[in-house]
């Protein structure tokens, strides 16, 4: 496996010379080719007790300070930050760990048996299998990721990715409880539904097109290599040993796209307020685009965002309110950051825009229909 | 990817093995302490909490896994993975030749451990009048809307607040009536008023003028928004901005500027009530 911490981990297009040799196809990469082992770099005890000293002191003076001058942005970033990572962490933690038990013991063949050949019920499955992993945006990237190295197909990672975060039951159940059963209920599920489906469907055309053309583009090339699919599974003890070390590295390596996006959505909320947002507009155009907007910037978890909806009824209209009860599980900034990590940025460009612009053009249109 | 033999020596600070479990150790006994400390009301609805929990959990279990990788990787290489029997599996890589794993870098370990930083160096507190938006300090948030509809039969607001009477409603629950269109004026006017909050001022305010001010929560902090009422004609310019105070009095329905506003005549303010057990006020119960 790749040690995720690796910046390689966006793979050269399939078929050059670099990628053959990451896949393993050429062998192992040459040790003569590896860095030298780091020089020691030790520090005499002395200094240690030093460093350990001054950052002891640091940590001080920094309360002091943010106590005193920098009360005010200092402390509503750090209030909003941690809000956001305590929110996420334990989805992305749950991610992670469903990461680790993916990569131990689910073999490729596995996959390739799950998931019909044929497109529809294929994306079908990537629909509804939010109802079997029940993760929210930030847990579904990193199982997107390892499922996609088992060999999920790309349409059907991509239709996962962007319906498993509301198909679920834990959603379900919030959005139920918010709303009772009723038009949003059932929008919510239709339009995720659709969205996921018609993203699913146009990364399996780009990918028959560039079959035909005998060029894989860059943005479906996947991020991980295959791997071997004659490995052994492992016995069950020290399988899950294992399954927790890939979890560790995996939630290193998500978990800093997390606070990245988490910094990103608290800056901008320190700077711009939800009443500045919610104040931009009301006319059937606008309000879909500034639902939108508080989506992405407040990055609240599809779990819950339920009753966040739910304080916006009687301010804005039933179309406004889902499209951010459906874009806002597909895209927001720290689920752009995590798909940065892990998708090259085309596809990334893709899974932002094409839920951008399918969720907003229902709004409208459910706006201007006058059905709510 | 292949890297390129250097000739420049790599003066690269070798990470510790220990400090990766380290820092998921300190992540999830951070988790733990926000919950069983009480700090957490700080940053997210307390009836979230569990799930807090299991992210502490999680993270511990998490840094045992790479204990245990720390611990057996001291001893002959390779062992972890053939314990495992999955490092046939595993594409070498130009960091792992043989596959043997390999903990994170540097900025990446630093980058996760923002939380715990911020955690530990930011006293933890609750958002207060300095986020609260300049429409809400200037006093105008109590407008009233459509004054010229009828009383309903009933005077709850809010879906928790089915059986209480104005006197008893939130700083939220009047911002609500205010701006429901359902009450008139005259209806709004004259109820007694008993709320918490915390001291707002903008330089824009009358003298003598306040606005008592809160912030309502769904999930966490990063959905919340601010509410607040004007508190008018009360000796109180040496309270200081974020002091909690509750507020008793008569609930008015003013003209301010061009918008008639609800604002409250105080009879009696107790600066010090301090921060209530939940600074949020929490008007949904999620589950």
């Amino acid at each position: 496996m790749i040690a995720p911490s690796d910046p390689q981990l966006t793979v050269p297009p399939r078929g050059s010379p670099a990628a053959r040799s990451e896949a393993g196809q050429n062998g192992p990469v040459g040790a003569t080719a590896l860095p030298a082992p780091p020089q020691s770099t030790a520090l005499p005890l002395i200094y240690r007790v030093l460093l350990g000293f001054t950052i002891l002191l640091a940590v001080v003076e920094f309360r002091t300070l943010a106590q005193g001058p920098f009360a005010g942005p200092l402390g509503t970033f750090s209030v909003l930050f941690l809000s956001i990572f305590l929110e996420a962490a334990p989805f992305l933690l749950l991610g992670t760990l469903v990461s680790g038990v993916i990569d131990t013991f689910i073999q490729p063949e596995q996959i390739t048996r799950w998931v019909p050949r044929r497109l529809l019920p294929a994306l079908l499955v990537g629909v509804g299998a939010g109802f079997l992993f029940p993760v929210c945006e930030c847990g579904v990237v990193p199982v997107v990721r390892r499922l996609s190295a088992k060999g999920l197909p790309r349409a059907v990672g991509v239709t996962f990715l962007l319906a498993a975060p509301v198909m679920n039951p834990i959603v379900l159940f919030s959005t139920w409880t918010a709303f009772g059963f009723g038009p949003v209920l059932i929008g919510r599920y239709l339009i995720t539904a659709f969205v996921a489906l018609t993203t699913g469907l146009v990364f399996r055309l780009v990918e028959r097109r560039a079959a035909r053309t005998g060029l894989a583009p860059a943005t479906l090339v996947p991020v991980l290599p295959p791997l071997p699919s004659a490995a052994p599974r492992p016995a069950l003890g020290p399988g899950l040993a294992y399954a927790l070390l890939v979890a560790g590295s995996e939630f290193f390596e998500m978990g800093r796209y997390l606070v990245v996006g988490a910094s990103l959505a608290a800056g901008l909320q320190t700077v711009v307020s939800q009443e500045t947002l919610t104040a931009l507009g009301q006319g059937p155009l606008v309000s879909v685009l500034t639902m939108q907007g508080l989506a992405f910037v407040l990055s609240v978890c599809s779990t819950v965002d339920a009753f966040l909806a739910l304080a916006f009824v009687g301010t804005f209209s039933t179309g406004s309110i889902l499209t951010f009860l459906t874009f806002g599980p597909m895209v927001d900034i720290k689920s752009t950051i995590l798909f940065l990590g892990t998708f090259p940025r085309k596809t990334v460009a893709a899974l932002v825009l094409l839920p951008l612009v399918l969720t907003g053009a229902i709004g409208i249109l459910l706006n201007l229909s006058g059905l709510f | 990817m292949p890297t390129a033999p250097s000739s420049e020596p790599d003066v690269t600070v070798p990470m510790p093995a220990w400090l990766p479990t380290a820092v998921l150790g300190s992540l999830g006994l951070y988790c733990g302490f926000t919950v069983l400390s009480g700090t957490l009301s700080n940053y997210t609805n307390p009836e979230f909490g569990w799930l807090v929990l299991v992210a502490a959990v999680l993270f511990l279990i998490l840094a045992v896994g790479s204990g245990w990788a720390y611990w057996t990787q001291r001893q002959p290489a390779a062992k972890l993975c053939a314990a495992g029997g999955v490092s046939a599996a595993l594409p070498p890589t130009a960091d792992a030749p043989e596959h043997h794993h390999h903990g994170p870098r540097w900025p990446t370990l630093a980058v996760v451990a923002v939380p715990l930083l911020l955690g530990l160096l930011v006293p933890p507190r609750p958002l207060g009048a300095s986020a609260i938006p300049q429409s809400i300090t200037s006093g105008t948030s109590g407008a009233v809307r459509g004054s010229l509809a009828g009383r309903t039969n009933s005077p709850s607001v809010g879906s928790s607040s089915e059986e209480l009477t104005p006197d008893k409603w939130t700083i939220w629950e009047w911002q609500r009536a205010a701006q429901s269109g359902r009450y008139t004026q005259a209806y709004l006017s004259g109820w007694p008023v008993n709320v918490i909050g915390f001291v707002a001022r903008s330089p824009n305010l009358p003298a003598h003028s306040f606005v008592v001010a809160r912030w309502v929560m769904i999930h966490c902090a990063a959905d919340a928004r601010g509410v607040g009422l004007l508190v008018q004609d009360f000796p109180a310019d040496d309270l200081a901005t974020d002091t909690w105070v509750a507020v008793h009095g008569l609930m008015e329905a003013n003209k301010v500027g061009d918008n008639l506003q609800l604002t409250i005549r105080a009879t009696a303010i107790d600066p010090h009530v301090g921060e209530p057990r939940n600074p949020y006020l929490l008007p949904f119960n999620p589950w």
